[in-house]
């Protein structure tokens, strides 16, 4: 029964293949297909018992070890908090990088940041219907840790590369064209040390994957039994 | 299908014991057991997968019930429950506080004259 296989097959699109996930694919496939035989044996037509099998599941995000079922919105608007503050923070931080250096961009970039996260923050703040607030959505926690770590590598390879750049730029034609560098006076150092930071910008992705799985918890929905009807 | 099923809410605390009350007449794969808590409500109650699925989960890490892949192979292969006897023991449990706890929402919701 192809129709039903390719439906099992988009119903775990979202998960990668592990063991695990292959063995609930092949029980729940198996069992949708005892179901549509059950039914045709019935006297159900086939074209309806394929509809009632894939009726019967419509999401296996509640069966998926690491999922997490949380209020989803109130969830999301934390984090969005939090990333304004994160914004904020840069942003200040990075102000005095912009007196010494005027040719910089990320100060700007944390500006248009918090202006664009905080006004969408500030208009879904006004929305109180419950509806809209009880409302419960999976999150994947498991693909939230790989993907935390992947940006901390990401992060320590910008650093490496951008470092290894501004090395490169700022002592090249000493090594080069044995031309020495000059770095007269604290404002040329200090433009320096700038070009250095500037890589850590970068830390606030990382730090808002930490936040978004410390959060998690926070808004689990706690119910044990987490099934939909 | 009868005309008004069993709200759920009701069901739910139940459906480990259920599920296990299934198994102790012999292993039994998902669909299979879907069927026999189907019949054995008289239509009442239909056992929705993904409950199923939450609740044979749930069973397995407790250590009640034990699974293993059927050898018969037309299509797919088969995954099989057994219970084992932690969840022989859970079943007398939960029947006992069960019996417990109807008699006394019994004696609390039915509504007595006082003399």
């Amino acid at each position: 029964m192809e129709e039903l296989k390719s439906y099992v097959d988009l119903l775990f699109s979202h998960y990668r293949n592990t063991q695990r996930i292959l063995e609930l694919k092949e029980e729940v496939l198996n069992n949708l297909e005892a179901k549509v035989a059950d039914l045709t044996a019935q006297g159900v037509e086939k074209e309806e018992a394929v509809r009632q099998a894939k009726a019967s599941i419509t999401s296996v995000d509640g069966l998926i070890d690491g999922n997490r079922l949380v209020y989803y919105n109130q969830y999301k608007m934390e984090l969005t908090q939090i990333a304004v503050l994160y914004s904020v923070i840069a942003w200040i931080l990075t102000l005095p990088l912009k007196i010494v250096d005027t040719g910089i961009w990320d100060n700007e970039v944390f500006l248009v940041l918090i202006l664009a996260v905080g006004i969408w923050y500030l208009l879904q703040r006004g929305r109180k219907e419950p509806d809209y607030t009880e409302r419960t959505s999976y999150v994947r926690l498991t693909r939230l840790r790989s993907q935390h770590k992947a940006t901390w590598w990401l992060f320590v390879i910008i650093v490496v590369v951008m470092t290894g750049l501004t090395t490169a730029v700022q002592f090249g034609s000493d090594f080069w064209f044995s031309a020495p560098v000059v770095i007269d006076g604290p404002f040329q150092a200090g433009a320096l040390v700038v070009r250095y930071l500037l890589p850590f910008c970068f830390l606030i992705i990382p730090l808002l994957y930490h936040a978004a799985i410390k959060l998690v918890s926070r808004y689990e929905v706690d119910d044990e039994d987490q099934d939909k009807e | 299908m009868a005309p008004s099923l069993i709200s759920s809410d009701y069901m739910r605390g139940s459906l480990d014991p259920i599920i296990l009350c299934v198994l102790l007449n012999g292993d039994s794969y998902g669909y299979e057991i879907i069927k026999a808590v189907s019949h054995q409500s008289g239509g009442l109650y239909e056992l929705k997968e993904p409950s199923l699925y939450t609740s044979l989960k749930r069973l397995e890490s407790l250590g009640s019930v034990v699974s293993y892949w059927g050898t018969e192979s037309r299509g797919g292969r088969r995954k099989y429950y057994r219970i084992t006897p932690k969840g022989r023991e859970m079943y007398e449990t939960s029947l006992a506080e069960w019996k417990r706890a109807r008699d006394l929402i019994d004696r609390l919701m039915e509504r007595r004259v006082r003399p």
